[in-house]
């Protein structure tokens, strides 16, 4: 299996759809992950719980919000927002295009 | 840098990747039907498949397999497999006496146009420690005890070369087609951790 969930695969997906934009280069993404992943490893020394894209998550929004491009407090309040949809609402894990059409 | 609170701090990736995903969209910065097709291709077309064409061809035909062997990335290209993360490959080819392994110590670097994207195991903190540090051990660990005289070369990925291994081709193959050889190469002996055996 490619992903573990598909949050993971839009995630892959957005980051190498803004490099293709040229919104960053993908050298640019890569040392923000390896400084994600060092910086993990640094507080985790048995390595117990790693999730890798957690780290790309952290390299991305980090390298986003340094851009100007999304900050991690606008991502915080949307997630926020996410969240409180009524129960029953269609979740759509990954899938934004139902936050689209609830807004 | 500045200083930014980190996922791991926070209880819902899914919903936290929905949020940036849905913030790109509304400012334009990312194309859905491009993030859909970026996904599908790594889910369905882009995979160790390649390679392992890659690996068939060398092993029936020599002067393909030199050239594989002098500038991996023009090689792969001749099959039409090219692309991010692809842009500079070297092929390591394992003898009787030299087995090449493949690690990325530092994040992930993984040859994507002939292998795709990388298992979990090469990802994980353990595999990109231990290997570096006693390779015969992790290597039996997998599945792959090597004899004490065979020399085990580990090779550190990183942004400017990716590695992809020829393994030997086994015994008692020799009449099996180009097609049928592709069919027995798998990702791990790509890697370095497994080797192809005969069917």
């Amino acid at each position: 299996m490619v992903f573990e969930a598909p949050w993971e695969s839009r995630l892959f997906g957005m980051t190498l759809a803004l490099v293709e934009a040229d919104r960053f280069e993908w050298g640019a993404f890569q040392r923000r992950l390896i400084t994600a992943v060092g910086r993990w490893e640094a507080e985790h020394p048995d390595g117990e719980g790693y999730r890798y894209y957690d780290r790309w998550a952290e390299a991305l929004e980090s390298l986003l919000n340094d851009l100007g491009l999304v900050a991690v407090e606008t991502t915080d309040a949307r997630a926020d927002a996410l969240a409180a949809r009524p129960a029953g609402y269609d979740h759509g894990h990954g899938a934004s295009r139902a936050a689209h059409d609830g807004e | 840098m500045t200083a930014v609170p980190r996922p791991h701090d926070r209880p819902d990736a899914a919903l936290r990747a929905e949020a940036l995903e849905s913030l790109l969209l509304e400012r334009g910065l990312i194309d859905p039907k491009v993030v859909d097709g970026l996904i599908s291709r790594y889910e369905n077309d882009v995979g160790p498949m390649n390679g392992a064409r890659v690996i068939a061809k060398a092993w029936t035909d020599p002067d393909y397999r030199r050239r594989l062997l002098e500038d991996g990335t023009a090689a792969i290209a001749e099959l039409g497999y090219s692309g991010p993360q692809g842009e500079h490959i070297d092929v390591l080819e394992n003898t009787p006496t030299v087995h090449n392994v493949v690690v990325c110590t530092l994040c992930s670097c993984y040859p994507w146009p002939v292998l795709g994207l990388p298992p979990s195991w090469y990802k994980d903190p353990a595999y990109r420690a231990r290997i570096v540090r006693e390779p015969r051990r992790v290597l039996t660990e997998m599945g792959l005890p090597l004899d004490g005289d065979v020399e085990i070369r580990v090779w550190d990925s990183s942004s400017e070369v990716r590695y992809l291994v020829l393994p030997e081709r086994p015994d008692g193959t020799s009449d099996l087609s180009e097609e049928a050889l592709a069919a027995l190469v798998t990702r791990d002996a790509m890697v370095g951790v497994g080797r192809v055996t005969s069917p």
